[in-house]
């Protein structure tokens, strides 16, 4: 396997209005005694809350321990409460996966687990809860849309470790292949990359792209194939077989791929057969990696020969 | 005569009393039924619910959802179970204790686990309303003659004393 390294400028991951909206609506989450010392923060990436520890947050990949209320057992149920608006019913499926959205926010949840039937069904206490704010760096890839778009639209896998902005990268250039007018056919399984607010109101994700979520991303692809007639189909984090057997699918059905997943790099993928899979199949033509160096993300866009 | 006559109201009064929960009893087992069938049907979120719950019935137990919906807006500054039984304590209390208790434990079930358990919890309290308005409704004609009889019987005797 070889490759070609084009490098794209780093960037600054920096918050806009929209990401300090997000950041407003999950210090609504908190009981008032947890936000103290939250309001004035900016460039806030996660909320960590823990059992029996005061209130952290990562900032450009740092973590910050803020004040000196510790976090109770109680102050996680009513998080729990107000972020479901009193009706867990209502998020089974996502509990079953761990975590709950709430106006476009998504909850990781850690605490102990209600098995049955082989899944989680819920959670009988709630010890952590991960509050991750949506970033978007509108403008800031710009170096790549060339090279992805030049003599038509070519595959591409965005790589980053665990919170290095590959869904953020993602929505961006979702919305901007969008706006450069290919049709996009979004599969949102977790609706975390478009998730719709309760007011409405959602991430920006350019005038020709289509949302489809509640699926998993196989069954997902299918329904976009047949209906909804995509040039790209875009979705986040392959990480099952399942995944990888819906790369296939799509590649074979001729449409292109815009997708993410776990790793830090072309080399560290390719050591994991499914990956290794894919990329022997000649899907994708690049991999954009993200890395993190202290506060600021670099972009390194390489081509798989 | 007027001794008598307050003896009658007083009668009149407790009678009222009980026949206003028995209304209200009713109206409970309605509101919950549809809440279960909603529930089973739809998954509706509890600030729904307590919607069509209010929008479906009348008199105290009207009044005891349309104020559960206006206060959900302070969940996660409060519990849900904290609104329901401050709600409960300040809207249902025609109720009796019994009648209360059953609410508030049902109360603790709603919003916090699967729908499935959330309807089989009230169902048992439909159930557990349902048999005490049978009981109610059944002692109601008794309880009129009754306490119109003695009302008015302890008027006349405070009545007769007096002369």
């Amino acid at each position: 396997m070889f490759s070609r390294i084009i490098d794209v400028d780093g960037h600054r991951l920096c918050m806009g209005d929209e990401n300090m909206n997000h950041y407003r609506t999950a210090l609504e989450l908190l009981p008032t005694e947890l936000r103290t010392g939250l309001e004035e923060r900016k460039n806030v990436e996660e909320l960590r809350l823990r059992v029996g520890q005061p209130v952290g947050i990562i900032s450009g990949g740092r973590h910050y321990t803020i004040g000196q209320t510790c976090v109770s057992e109680n102050d996680l149920c009513r998080i729990m409460e107000k972020a479901s608006s009193a009706s867990l019913h209502t998020a089974c499926n996502q509990l079953a996966n761990g975590y709950i959205s709430f106006r476009g926010l998504r909850i990781g949840i850690c605490g102990s687990a209600i098995s049955e039937e082989g899944g989680i069904k819920g959670f009988s206490d709630y010890r952590s809860l991960n509050i991750r704010i949506p970033a978007s760096f509108t403008g800031e890839l710009a170096g790549v849309w060339d090279k992805l778009t030049n003599s038509g639209f070519k595959n591409i896998l965005i790589a980053a470790p665990p919170g290095g902005g590959k869904t953020t990268a993602l929505r961006e250039l979702i919305r901007g292949l969008s706006e450069r007018g290919y049709t996009i056919a979004v599969i949102d399984d977790r609706d975390e990359l478009f998730p719709q607010g309760v007011d409405g109101s959602s991430f920006d994700c350019g005038r020709n792209t289509d949302v489809l979520s509640g699926t998993d991303k196989y069954n997902g692809a299918m329904l976009l194939l047949r209906s909804m007639n995509p040039q790209v189909i875009a979705m986040d984090e392959i990480s099952r077989e399942g995944d990888a057997q819906a790369i296939m699918e799509i590649y074979g059905c001729g449409a292109g791929i815009l997708a993410t997943a776990h790793g830090e790099n072309l080399e560290d993928m390719y050591r994991r057969d499914m990956y290794r899979k894919l990329f022997d199949a000649g899907i994708f033509y690049y991999i954009l990696e993200i890395g993190m160096n202290a506060a600021r993300r670099s972009f390194r866009l390489r081509k798989i020969l | 005569m007027l001794c008598s006559i307050g003896g009658l109201a007083l009668g009149a009064i407790f009678y009222h009393e009980k026949s206003v929960r028995a209304k209200a009893l009713a109206e409970l087992v309605h509101a919950l039924r549809l809440m279960r069938s909603e529930l089973s049907a739809r998954h509706t979120p509890i600030p729904r619910l307590t919607e069509i719950a209010a929008e479906a019935a009348r008199g105290e137990v009207r009044i005891f959802f349309a104020s559960l919906s206006k206060r959900m807006n302070y969940i996660g500054e409060k519990s849900f179970y904290e609104i329901w039984q401050d709600t409960l304590d300040e809207k249902l209390n025609v109720l009796s204790e019994n009648e209360r208790g059953e609410l508030a434990s049902l109360g603790c079930v709603l919003g916090r686990t699967s729908a499935e358990l959330q309807v089989q919890a009230i169902a048992g309290t439909e159930k557990y309303l349902s048999e005490c308005l049978g009981e109610l409704e059944e002692k109601l004609p008794e309880l009129r003659r009754t306490s119109l009889g003695l009302c008015s019987m302890a008027g006349l005797l405070t009545a007769v004393i007096l002369i």
